[in-house]
């Protein structure tokens, strides 16, 4: 990989990392609650989605191991994030501060970093890429930052993958949190979510 | 407790510009730059740097500057500055045997390879102004270059005594894991020697010389020797992924300094000479010196001594060294407690009232 075929992350670092993170904090604070990013000059390789792009360079660094989905773990993407944000990859879903998947990919996600007791803070965050946040399965959610219940439905995310969700929100504190991502867009599903199915009392 | 206070803005305002017209003083006196606080006040600036954690001479100048000149609060904007960098690695070790050097002396062997380098030191100074210096216009004379380059072979004393098995082995840890970092994880207790030695490194320079002190007259078993100390320029090596090599980012200078202590041995391992170790950022030989003396003194759990002085107990040495925390609790007592102290003085009322009360009612029986 030359400098030459690098292609482009922000174009102004400090701006454009501010801008996604607010972006961030807004969608963790208020879960289920779509947003879009859309930095000047961001041009991830193909298959990283432009929002898990601005994600990973707005917080990744050099000290927050990245776990990619075996769909995203070719060396175009990993060098992209490598040069971009400093931060080296795991191998071990684990170890990761950063988890990229597909949806469709996901087999368990209890092996993720679930913080302990003293320290919650240490745990993995998830990026899952969707096909869309709209037009899946519904869920209902609830919890701090909703004010009474919020329908959602990303597309790819089965009722397993759900029931993984509610088990993790059932750790709280500990447990991970999750971006659903799907092109510009993001949403947020913190782990003091809690989720509700259709059909349930 | 807290409580928000409104008003007074336009006199917090204010205070910003007086300390501004503060730190200026006379007009009439020309203003001091920060390239002439980094040349003519590098002692000062190394003291910021090390408690500030950063090694940035101009900004210590700056800092220095900006705080008219108080260490505490100049090693407090740099460690405000240095919480906003990025991060992108970490050096490798520096190799300080591998210093170009200022100065090199030895307390524990006269003649040594590579002989001693007195340097630039006030040791042999007498404490009598130098009025000539309130002359800013003369001519300072300058040191004569010495005939021959020093001996390029100056190894550690340390490492002679422990070639012979004199001196206590310093270990690296058996996985060579990577040491704790202070700034990103909280300290545990009991702390091991990378977390002891990162804390003193950013410790108040005054702090440490106390308890050093108190450790040398009789509080903490020991009276060592400055086994060696030296100071110069050292390399700083990163290794970059990218290239599969190290490459060198810079020289920063640095002061080292390794204390020998008394024996320790047990019926398994003969009796050895122990170590304590002190590096400082710039020339900082009472610094290094100092936290030598500590980071012994704190070996005491490891060595099976007992842990009855102040010096020893790390608990009480990790928590209370660093200036920036004990400022900002110390400082904090200027905060508004008005609510707090409210609840204090009604309480002491009413305790002298229920007191007046009874001694009143008491007497009144007796007169009875």
């Amino acid at each position: 990989m030359t400098a030459t075929t690098m292609r482009a992350g922000f174009a102004d670092p400090v701006f454009d990392s501010q801008s996604v993170f607010r972006s961030a904090l807004d969608c963790m604070a208020h879960p289920g609650r779509m947003a879009s990013v859309a930095p000047d000059g961001l041009s991830p390789p193909a298959a990283l989605p432009l929002a898990a792009a601005a994600l990973a360079l707005a917080l990744a660094d050099y000290e927050t191991p990245i776990f990619l989905g075996a769909s995203l773990n070719h060396s175009e993407i990993s060098a992209w994030l490598s040069f971009h944000t400093g931060a080296p990859f795991t191998t071990d879903p684990a170890a990761a501060a950063f988890v990229l998947m597909n949806a469709d990919e996901v087999g368990s996600l209890s092996a993720l970093a679930a913080g302990d007791d003293r320290y919650p803070d240490r745990s993995a965050t998830l990026v899952l890429l969707c096909a869309s946040l709209e037009g899946g399965d519904a869920v209902t959610l609830s919890g701090p930052g909703i004010r009474s219940e919020k329908r959602v439905s990303p597309k790819g995310v089965g009722a397993t993958l759900w029931r993984d969700f509610a088990l993790n929100a059932a750790r709280y504190p500990l447990g991970f949190d999750t971006f659903f991502v799907s092109g510009g867009d993001l949403m947020a599903l913190p782990r003091s979510t809690r989720i509700s199915f259709d059909g349930d009392a | 407790m807290y409580v928000a206070v409104k008003g007074g803005e336009s006199a917090i305002l204010a205070t910003h510009d007086l300390v501004a017209e503060s730190r200026r003083g006379d007009p009439t006196v020309p203003e001091v730059s920060t390239a002439q606080i980094a040349e003519q006040m590098k002692l000062a600036c190394a003291r910021v740097m090390n408690e500030g954690s950063l090694y940035d001479q101009s900004l210590a100048a700056l800092a220095l500057k900006q705080a008219q000149g108080d260490a505490i609060e100049a090693a407090f904007l740099l460690r405000a500055y240095r919480t906003t960098l990025p991060r992108f690695g970490s050096s490798a070790p520096l190799d300080t045997a591998r210093m170009n050097m200022q100065r090199r002396i030895s307390a524990a062997y006269k003649d040594l390879p590579g002989g001693q380098v007195l340097g630039s030191t006030y040791d042999y100074i007498h404490r009598l102004f130098d009025f000539s210096l309130e002359d800013e216009a003369q001519d300072r004379s300058l040191a004569e270059e010495a005939p021959v380059p020093l001996d390029p072979y100056m190894p550690r004393v340390t490492d002679i005594l422990g070639d012979e098995g004199l001196m206590e082995r310093e270990r690296a840890p058996a996985d060579d894991a990577a040491p704790f970092d202070l700034t990103r994880d909280p300290v545990e207790f009991p702390a091991e020697r990378d977390i002891r030695l990162q804390t003193l490194a950013r410790g108040d320079e005054g702090f440490l010389l106390g308890l050093a002190y108190s450790v040398q007259r009789g509080f903490g078993g020991n009276h060592p020797f400055a086994g060696e100390i030296r100071m110069g320029e050292t390399a700083v090596e990163f290794f970059a992924p990218e290239l599969g090599f190290a490459i060198d980012i810079g020289d920063i200078s640095v002061t080292e300094c390794q204390m020998i202590n008394q024996f320790h041995g047990s019926k398994d391992a003969l009796p050895q000479f122990t170590r304590g170790y002190g590096l400082a950022f710039g020339h900082s030989e009472r610094k290094a010196m100092s936290m030598a003396i500590v980071d012994r003194a704190l070996k005491a759990r490891e060595l099976g001594e007992a842990t009855t002085y102040p010096a020893q107990q790390e608990e009480f040495v990790l928590y209370h060294c660093d200036n920036v925390e004990a400022a900002g609790f110390v400082e904090h007592l200027k905060l508004p407690h008005y609510v707090d102290f409210q609840g204090e003085l009604e309480l002491l009322r009413k305790m002298r009232a229920d007191i007046e009360r009874r001694q009143a009612s008491n007497a009144s029986e007796a007169a009875e």
